[in-house]
């Protein structure tokens, strides 16, 4: 037993302000931007890593939101996670970095985020890598 | 820990041409990677992620700038906490995006290697680098007070700003004099604003990211700034970027809700300071200390003083080592009251007793001197 | 470089000290004047003997006040309701109570913040009443010196400049708090010299009057 165990653990009860209404303004402004994406089609997005919400807002927010039926994960420089919410055209995506720590945290009120999109430049190269692909019937060997 | 190799002092052309999306591709980096990276960016600069595409396209654009790093009164912390960034992809990113010419702590070069290395990329890229300066300088009694290489701090700075494209004072030594400028400032410290005001060195754009130190990210996020955009964030008056420093700790505190409700902690042990109640009357200074700590936190986001029970210092204001106790509440008069209030009792006594003789001596005076009126006299008229 | 942080440091410290001896100044020297003119032996027998009249009149002068006409009512009122936010804005507010202390050495228990802001609105809502009403009323506009319009104009600065710091309305919250100390400081300055020094003499006048009434016959 080390001389750090001797030292016993007294966990302080958790306190959190649960009387806040940071998730209600955040919901109302999703609530705007979806307005404005149906009528004009414009897209809108929401860091939600920067703004200061207790843990109690936080689970407001998604419980309210809901999860839908759509999740893409992205491995590139770390995980990311992007999934619709059960209110069609509000998208969560979560950006990890290679430890895992989060490193950015949007509600993206679109269509379909941009990060899932296949990129034009990307898909003019590809288009040269296949032709190569369908003449030697083989995948790159990167 | 971070991937911040200096990169030598002869980095290759081509190198340097390279953009940071080329750089990132040829690095297996994919477009996706590439927009994450961005949104990444743009939540370390406090840049709404609207901000986005236009980070993407500037980054597509913009090559790496040479970086002269500077530290004088100073006590590493800044860089010390440079290197916590906790975004490190990101960061050893961006730092993959300059060209760090110079830095005591972290290059590999020394002595006449080091200083050769600075006066190349101040002679190769002349009105183009950028200078960053952690530590106050010293003015007094000539600047003898710090030397590097035998050269005066003053000496060094003023030769490194000449053909600067811009300069960014990192930390609260740099940005306003901070703790060598404290009472009785023996060696004259000043910060690198004053400098240029005092027309000590040659006026360029400034960022000040006092602190201290200043929250890694925060660092970082500027550097990033100025790197992404090629041009100075929004400054307040203090030349601090309002992003990062537009609003008061206060303004941001999750406790603010019990300072409005008039829950306080009277000391670092009571219920209130279990109950996490505001720290006010314990002498935090987040009313005055605009900061970002309340929203960004530090240590990977973790925390920040106030959530960890102990007030605002406010560090990244100017003369906050001069700005009454740490512990004392910030509406607490500063100065001292006792000798004033019995100096003023003093005073007023004799002061009052000298008027009080006046009087009563003019009013004897008066009876004195008064004529009386006698019947005769009433008879008369 | 800062010199907001300059002017809020200025104001707490050096600023602060020299209006807490100017206005300890103001009021020594004011009482021992008053106290050192004395009065003339009076050489009538007291009407009847009726101890603590002084003490009491400190008080019923407070509630015993008849509200004769409509502009007798209006200045009670509106006198009683500013002298009232006025002591809790100043007494109430925990910052302000952490200034307490640390020149008297104790403090006490204070409000919560939104109402110290609510009355603190009313105060000031009042003070402007009090104003029209001196600047409209021609008996009350007859007697007003410039001395009347300086006091009342002191004592309403530090509310709105505490409003207004509170708010973070007008300028950064650093100049306004420097700004709202400094117009408190000319308060303290002001008050021994204007009629402000009432909240000092008048507890010493009523007991005067009150012993005096008693003598001739009319005690409290």
């Amino acid at each position: 037993m080390s001389t750090l165990d001797a030292i016993s653990i007294e966990t302080e009860p958790f306190v959190d302000i649960n009387d806040g209404s940071g998730a209600q303004a955040i919901l109302r402004e999703i609530e705007r931007l979806l307005e404005h994406l149906i009528d004009n089609g414009e897209e809108g997005v929401i860091d939600i890593k920067t703004i200061p919400l207790s843990l109690h807002e936080h689970e407001q927010l998604h419980y309210v939101l809901g999860r839908g039926e759509l999740t893409a994960t992205l491995n590139s420089m770390g995980k990311s996670i992007v999934h619709e919410t059960a209110i069609a055209g509000v998208w969560r995506t979560i950006h990890y970095n290679d430890d895992g720590d989060v490193i950015a945290d949007l509600i993206e009120v679109t269509t379909l985020p941009e990060i899932l999109k296949s990129d034009l430049t990307d898909m003019q190269n590809a288009l040269d890598e296949l032709r190569k692909r369908i003449e030697t019937e083989q995948p790159l060997i990167v | 820990m971070m991937v911040m190799g200096i990169k030598g002092n002869q980095l290759p052309e081509q190198d340097r041409e390279e953009t940071l999306e080329q750089r990132l591709k040829r690095q297996g980096v994919s477009r996706r990677g590439f927009l994450k990276f961005c949104a990444a960016a743009a939540s370390a600069m406090a840049l709404p992620p609207s901000m986005v595409p236009a980070i993407a396209a500037a980054l597509g654009s913009v090559t790496r700038p040479s970086v002269i790093w500077l530290s004088f009164q100073e006590c590493t912390g800044c860089t010390e906490s440079l290197t916590r960034s906790h975004l490190p992809t990101i960061e050893s990113l961006i730092f993959d995006a300059i060209s760090l010419d110079y830095h005591h702590t972290l290059q590999a070069a020394a002595g006449q290697a080091a200083e050769e290395a600075r006066e190349m990329a101040m002679e190769k890229f002349k009105g183009e680098y950028l200078v960053l300066v952690d530590g106050s300088v010293p003015m007094a009694d000539g600047g003898i007070y710090s030397t590097i290489a035998g050269i005066s701090n003053i000496d060094m700075l003023r030769d490194t700003v000449e053909n600067a494209a811009a300069v960014i004072s990192v930390g609260s030594c740099a940005a306003f004099g901070g703790l060598p400028n404290a009472e009785p400032n023996p060696t004259g410290a000043v910060g690198i604003g004053d400098l240029m005001e005092m027309g000590e060195i040659a006026s360029k754009p400034l960022i000040n990211v006092p602190g201290c130190p200043p929250i890694p990210v925060v660092i970082t996020g500027v550097i990033a700034h100025y790197l992404t955009f090629g041009t100075i964030p929004e400054l307040d008056h203090l030349h601090r970027p309002k992003s990062f420093y537009g609003d008061t700790i206060h303004d941001r505190c999750y406790r603010r809700t019990f300072y409005d409700q008039g829950k306080f902690a009277e000391s670092f042990d009571d219920e209130g300071a279990r109950l996490g109640w505001c720290l006010y009357k314990l002498g935090c200074k987040g009313p005055t200390t605009h900061n970002v700590c309340a929203t960004t936190k530090w240590n990977e986001g973790t925390s920040f003083p106030i959530e960890s029970g102990h007030g605002c210092i406010g560090c990244s204001e100017p003369k906050f080592w001069d700005a009454g106790g740490f512990y004392e509440a910030l509406s607490e008069p500063t100065g001292a009251l006792g000798t004033a209030a019995k100096t003023a009792v003093g005073v007023g006594v004799a002061a009052g007793a000298l008027s009080a003789w006046q009087n009563l001596s003019k009013r004897s005076g008066a009876a004195a001197e008064r004529e009386k009126v006698t019947i005769d006299d009433l008879e008369q008229k | 470089m800062g010199e907001a942080n300059e002017l809020l440091l200025w104001a707490k410290g050096p600023a602060f000290e020299w209006a807490l001896g100017i206005m300890i100044f103001g009021i020594v020297i004011r009482l021992i004047e008053i106290f050192s003119l004395g009065r003339r032996v009076d050489y009538s027998v007291a009407r009847e003997n009726s101890p603590g009249s002084g003490l009491k009149t400190i008080f019923s002068r407070s509630y015993k006040v008849e509200l004769s006409t409509p502009q007798v009512t209006r200045t009670v009122i509106t006198g009683y309701i500013f002298h009232i936010g006025l002591l809790i804005t100043v007494a109430l507010f925990i910052p302000h109570i952490e200034i307490w202390r640390s020149i008297i050495g104790f403090g006490w228990p204070g409000l919560p913040t939104s109402i110290v802001d609510f009355v603190a609105v009313i105060t000031m809502l009042t003070l402007l009443v009090v104003l029209v009403d001196r600047l409209t009323n021609p008996v009350k506009k007859q007697l007003s010196t410039i001395g009347d319009y300086l006091a009342w104009l002191v004592t309403f600065l530090p509310l709105l400049t505490g409003y207004l710091t509170y708010h973070h309305l007008g300028l950064p919250y650093t100049e306004m708090l420097a700004i709202h100390i400094i117009s408190v400081e000319l308060l303290m300055i002001i008050l021994p010299f204007t009629k402000l020094i009432h909240s000092v003499t008048i507890f010493i006048a009523r007991w005067y009057n009150g012993d005096q009434f008693a003598r001739k016959g009319v005690a409290s």
